[in-house]
């Protein structure tokens, strides 16, 4: 509870947070629509590491994500998708794009090969990355919310995430999860929601922050 | 299925792991209007954008930014650049307020009308007080004319006042159901997307399908 009291007072103080991905301001999106150069240049300044990273981890291939993210940020620019405020935040809006085109993209490679499941998540918690030095923009805000979700992550089961996992970032029905792990079909629904369920806990202190902010 | 059972499947829907049959129930469901199903869908959905906020960092290529920016500048720019000032200041959202007409100008009326009222009572008491000695019988008529304009006028005023009243009430009720509307449409734009990538899906089947009866001898 310190830590999230702690992370409160960091928010209220982060001059940085205008270039976090997590408070991007809606406006912003508008001027953007409006084919404001420099409004492109601060959206894809603030989140295009999480679109990256995201389109990535579902892609594993970064000639393919790049171009998922080239066409997502021409196509907010040329209008042809449109935010709207009443469906979200604006980088919740580009996450939904970004993982439903790369996941397009994904099925139209052919027949689902078996991959490794690998808990990139717990990766990136050893993974010796320095965090602030790759990413100028990564703002406190940003590292927050990171810390928040990794540390929830941490906590899961090896199952839950598995099950998480196969579904978010490969786009995989409940039947083909189970088929993929060997396990009961009633297994997977209930890791998937029993995982969810702890991290929506996790995350319901942060949200309650943000509201008292 | 019951309502308990799809409130269940909340969770493994935002998760997007929901199957085609369970999902379309639960859509249903979602669209029949049941509010708690639509607020834990929220949550879920905030936790499933959350998500990759907890991956490994990896920066964009280096270039990419530049081949973004140096896209041809689309034609809607152009197009707002010959807007006038007040439409270029539309922010998302706004465009809400510009389907109604503003409360304020027939409260603008109202405080016309009042002010109108005030000064006939002026002219009354002022003209009374001037002809007090020497025309008082005709002033008295004059006076009772102008009393009875000004009770026309107050009942005139009480009327629009009626009228505004109803006009707000009303005005708040097609907020009200427009904002429904515009929830449900939400929902319906994420159904299509959702049917859109079951037909990718399909159509990937498919070709997978065709390409393994050719192979059949």
């Amino acid at each position: 509870m310190d830590h999230h009291v702690n992370l409160l007072k960091l928010r209220a103080m982060d001059t940085a947070s205008q270039f976090a991905a997590s408070t991007i301001d809606p406006k912003l999106v508008a001027r953007v629509a409006k084919g404001e150069q420099p409004a492109l240049s601060q959206l894809y300044d603030q989140s295009s590491t999480v679109l990256f990273s995201l389109a990535l981890r579902i892609l594993g291939n970064r000639e393919e994500a790049a171009d998922v993210l080239q066409e997502i940020y021409l196509d907010v620019w040329r209008k042809v998708v449109r935010y709207d405020v009443g469906r979200g935040t604006p980088i919740a809006w580009l996450i939904t794009l970004t993982r439903s085109r790369a996941l397009d993209r994904l099925r139209t490679r052919g027949p689902r090969t078996p991959r490794h499941i690998s808990s990139s998540i717990d990766d990136a918690r050893t993974s010796p990355f320095d965090d602030r030095q790759s990413d100028p923009f990564d703002s406190q805000t940003d590292q927050e919310l990171r810390h928040l979700i990794r540390e929830a992550w941490a906590t899961l089961p090896q199952k839950q995430q598995q099950a998480v996992e196969l579904a978010y970032y490969e786009g995989l029905p409940d039947t083909e999860i189970a088929a993929r792990l060997n396990q009961p079909i009633e297994e997977v629904k209930t890791s998937i929601v029993l995982g969810m369920a702890h991290l929506r806990e996790a995350l319901h202190s942060s949200w309650a922050q943000d509201e008292a902010v | 299925m019951t309502h308990d059972q799809l409130e269940a499947a909340v969770p493994i829907y935002a998760a997007g792991a929901l199957e085609r049959v369970e999902r379309r129930a639960l859509e249903a469901h979602l669209l029949s209007g049941c509010s708690s199903c639509h607020a834990t869908l929220k949550e879920y959905q905030s936790v499933a954008v959350t998500l990759p906020f907890g991956l490994a960092i990896t920066p964009p290529p280096r270039g990419l930014k530049g081949k973004i920016l140096s896209s041809p500048v689309p034609t809607s720019a152009t197009e707002s650049e010959t807007q006038s000032p007040s439409q270029r200041s539309l922010q998302p959202g706004e465009w809400m307020n510009h389907l109604f007409p503003p409360s304020s100008p027939p409260a603008t009326s109202f405080g016309w009308a009042l002010g109108t009222v005030i000064l006939v009572v002026l002219i009354i008491l002022v003209s009374f007080g001037w002809n007090s000695s020497t025309h008082m019988a005709e002033d008295r008529e004059k006076l009772a004319q102008l009393q009875s304009q000004a009770e026309e006028t107050s009942a005139q005023l009480a009327a629009l006042q009626q009228q505004l009243s109803e006009r707000a009430e009303l005005l708040a009720q097609t907020r009200e159901e427009l904002q429904r509307r515009m929830a449900e449409l939400a929902e319906v734009k994420d159904q299509l997307i959702q049917r859109e990538a079951e037909l990718e899906e399909l159509r990937a089947l498919l070709v997978e399908g065709s390409g393994r009866s050719t192979r059949i001898p």
